[in-house]
């Protein structure tokens, strides 16, 4: 009886191996073959895509994190931000050099004062849904960006005072006193057209999140939260030809490893945001390869400058010598990137200040400045870093080892990502930690109003107000002049490198695991994926 | 009759529990560190916009009105809409239950599939080679942590075999099946290991039991012996450990979901809980006491048909 007992269960056993078995084969072709079934779903006129026979219909894209909502005026980061790019576009928009290039306004006059912008808009440009875009959408859309109270991007369209479309195609923007970045802050991505139409037709903001509606290349047709999102070619997309592949999938694998695998057994072509660590393993990995495109992403060592010891400046400068950037780049980005010494990216080229250098690692200066300060024998202090984040985990425990070279003993207390936010908004939150910033505009002033404006984020997290800092950015917001600007900021540049209420620690790079089918891959250097030119191999 | 009355007054203690877990959940995750508006806002924006957003959402408000619209809310199941999601949050969560129900249920099977035969085998053989193999087996499959398994599992089932998909939830019936065979298996090991050892236990406790010499010098089969009376028995205390094991599975299904890729409301949960989603959190764990409430209601009502002794 146990005899048959254990013949049974191996026979069983058996038969569902077989029955599986032969479920095989089309385990890498289900993904192509779904969203396949999505394309013959679609009505509208077709789009003019290139009708290549060796090229597939349709590319799939592995994304880090969820996407919450997509509604441009609400509160979303820089993952929504990047796939709202596909269907939102707004007047102007950045290149990979951080470049303001038009696009759905094709030329623009500014005033003298610096306080009337006047767009000449392209011509038939319409929503996917085939309804044209009006001035009135454009109005609506702008003090929309301005004045919805869910949105956390409102101060970029804040200095405008009024919006007017004289007609179709010309839009006259107003604002209350000159903005030096404001067509900067039209590339943000709340900066764009939506229609005012679908919103009332929707009824209400959650629908509206739910169901957008713009004029770019690609149109939603699946959104399943926490799994994926579905899109197929917008067939009223105003450039014709594109985009060159009629379907695109997103799907959302938060854990790294997942994602990579998928990577190599071909149910993704393109890997978003690969760790620095996985980059051995992309190259490595067969028929796979590593993209690295430049970012505006900088991570930051900050200081807490209302805490002892780091209240003395000569404390502050000191910890600077005694860290070694060029180990912090190489040991934690793995070499992708370079090591940071102004307080914003080199992209700003005429702006940014290539004469800063690193202070460290110079142990010996850093011993003699703290001995100047009063602590000849060095001091213990504590650094909370977000859990969980390898990144910043493995900076701090590099600061750890180059610090006490120094005298300075860190302790690393880990703490939750939301009792960190928490934390870092006290002014007796925590004393030291590493942060980091990306930009969504092509200027370097949202980091400065961030740095230097007090009231807006007790200038990054420091607690003690420099109103030199602060008078010198608002200079530096209303400068019209482009060299003027310029040498405002590299004034500004050197007075925070002084102050030093945080140290620039390197500028990343975005790490992509790309599909050697896939060509015609470019990211923005705020990780926005242009996905019109994307074609993928059969 | 006795029956009857016996399912209304634990129905009535049901709710009694859900009402209580409810407003127990309100307050308690008030008290942890973090402010929903601050975190959804991230890390860029100013105070000013988010103190806005904190008026929009209702979030400044005194904590007792608070408080009484959540709980008309409950009543009615409704409870708001999910500050992360932007949508009503029983929508998000019925969306999401199915998978995680679905993905508990392959565990189960394969978990019983596992350890009845293997728990079986080794009560009745005890201390030869079966038993001591399998003990080592069953050390081995809990000391494993589950989202390595699962890894594993992944790089030979799909990278080298290409035999199921890595990850992620495909359409129909079969495809479902296929996506959630290797995350069941993975959750199900270490629930399997431990059912294996209870019900060995169990065996070879009632192995000593008088009623089964009797049977023996009543001279029925051993086969008969080992279905009818020994199988019954040691099946009431496995029972237990698997209901218990199933509210385990449910709540602790976010690591393989995460591995996985998976929709489940483990992945939901553990989202919601760093964004502070208060809304959401509330929903999902009054979710999970109804669920570990009714399963442990339909465990006292198979108990009462498997051993009539268990007097109600």
């Amino acid at each position: 009886m146990k005899k048959d007992k254990l013949r049974m269960l191996t026979s069983l056993v058996l038969c569902i191996g077989l029955a599986l078995s032969g479920c095989s084969g089309s385990a890498s072709g289900t993904t192509t073959t779904t969203a396949g079934a999505a394309t013959e779903a679609q009505t509208g006129e077709p789009a003019e895509t290139a009708a290549d026979a060796a090229y597939a219909d349709t590319f799939v894209v592995g994304l880090q994190d969820d996407v919450n909502c997509l509604d441009p005026d609400q509160s979303i980061g820089a993952t929504e931000g990047s796939v709202m790019a596909h269907i939102y576009e707004g007047l102007v928009r950045e290149d990979a050099d951080c470049n303001i290039i038009p696009l759905l306004a094709e030329s623009w006059e500014i005033s003298d004062d610096g306080l009337t912008y006047t767009f000449h808009l392209k011509e038939g440009v319409k929503f996917s849904d085939g309804t044209d875009v009006t001035g009135e959408d454009w109005i609506w859309s702008l003090e929309r960006a301005r004045d919805n109270e869910s949105s956390n991007s409102r101060s970029v369209a804040e200095p405008i005072a009024s919006v007017e479309a004289p007609d179709d195609t010309t839009l006259v923007i107003t604002l209350k006193e000159p903005c030096a970045s404001f067509m900067a802050n039209l590339c943000k991505w709340n900066m764009v057209v939506k229609s005012k139409a679908h919103f009332e037709e929707v009824g209400s903001e959650e629908a509206f999140s739910r169901s957008p509606l713009g004029t770019g290349p690609y149109m939603l047709t699946d959104w399943k939260q926490g799994e994926s999102l579905s899109f197929t070619a917008n067939p009223y997309y105003h450039e014709a030809g594109y985009p060159l592949t009629q379907n695109m999938v997103y799907k959302i694998i938060s854990d790294d490893n997942t994602r990579l695998l998928q990577l190599q057994s071909g149910d993704i072509d393109i890997m978003v945001s690969a760790p620095a660590s996985m980059a051995e393993s992309i190259e490595a990995a067969a028929g796979v390869s590593l993209q690295a495109f430049p970012s505006t992403q900088i991570r930051y060592l900050t200081f807490n400058c209302s805490q002892k010891p780091l209240d003395n400046q000569l404390v502050r400068q000191a910890l600077d010598y005694a860290t070694d950037k060029q180990e912090i780049l190489d040991v934690v980005a793995n070499g992708y990137g370079t090591i940071a010494n102004a307080y914003f990216n080199n992209m700003y080229t005429d702006f940014h200040d290539d004469t800063l250098t690193a202070r460290g690692a110079d142990y010996e200066k850093a011993k003699e400045l703290l001995a100047e300060a009063g602590y000849p024998d060095g001091f213990d202090i504590t650094m909370n870093v977000y859990a969980g984040n390898s990144v910043y985990e493995d900076i701090a425990t590099c600061l750890q080892s180059e610090w006490a070279n120094a005298g300075v003993n860190v302790t690393i207390e880990p703490l939750e990502s939301a009792t960190m936010k928490a934390a870092i908004k006290q002014p007796d939150g925590y004393v030291v930690t590493v942060l980091q910033w990306t930009d969504s505009t092509p200027d370097p002033n949202d980091l400065s109003a961030f740095e230097c404006v007090y009231e807006d984020a007790n200038q990054y997290n420091s607690f003690v107000y420099n109103h030199e800092l602060e008078d010198l950015y608002y200079e530096t917001a209303t400068e019209m002049d482009r060299e003027k600007r310029a040498e405002l900021f590299k004034e500004l540049q050197q007075e925070v490198y002084e102050w030093c209420n945080f140290v620039p620690l390197f500028q990343g790079e975005f790490i992509y695991g790309v599909s050697d089918k896939i060509s015609g891959l470019s990211v923005t250097p705020f990780n926005k994926m242009d996905a019109k030119n994307i074609q993928k191999m059969e | 009759m006795a029956r009857v009355r016996y399912i209304g007054k634990r129905m009535a203690q049901m709710l009694f529990v859900l009402v209580v877990v409810g407003i127990f959940i309100f307050f308690l995750v008030r008290l942890i560190p973090g402010d929903p508006a601050d975190i959804l806002m991230g890390e860029q924006a100013t105070e000013a916009d988010i103190q806005a957003y904190r008026v929009k959402m209702g979030l400044d408000q005194p904590l007792i009105i608070q408080f009484l619209k959540f709980a008309k809310g409950m009543l009615h199941l409704d409870f708001g809409t999910s500050l992360l999601y932007k949508v009503p949050c029983m929508e998000m969560v019925s969306e999401k239950i199915f998978v995680t129900i679905k993905l508990t249920a392959v565990s189960i099977l394969f978990s019983l599939l596992l350890s009845i035969p293997l728990g079986f085998l080794a009560g009745l053989h005890q201390d030869k080679p079966v038993d001591q193999i399998s003990r080592i087996v069953s050390l081995i499959a809990i000391s494993m942590p589950g989202f390595w398994v699962g890894l594993l599992l992944m790089v030979l089932f799909c990278v080298n075999l290409g035999w199921f998909p890595a990850g992620g939830m495909e359409e129909g019936f079969w495809g479902q099946l296929k996506s959630l065979i290797l995350p069941g298996l993975a959750q199900a090991l270490m629930t399997a290991a431990l059912l294996m050892r209870n019900l060995r236990n169990s065996v070879i406790e009632i192995n000593t039991k008088d009623y089964i010499d009797f049977a023996k010098s009543k001279g029925l089969s051993q086969r008969r012996i080992q279905c009818a009376y020994i199988m019954k028995n040691s099946l009431v205390s496995t029972i237990t450990l698997l209901s218990t094991r199933i509210a385990f599975m449910l709540g602790g299904s976010v690591v393989i979901e995460s591995v996985f890729s998976l929709p489940g409301i483990g992945k939901l949960t553990a989202d919601a809980i760093f964004s502070r989603d208060y809304p959401m959190i509330q929903c999902l764990v009054f979710m999970f006491a109804l669920i570990v409430v009714v399963i442990n209601f339909v465990n006292d009502i198979i108990y009462s048909f498997i051993d009539p002794r268990i007097t109600l």
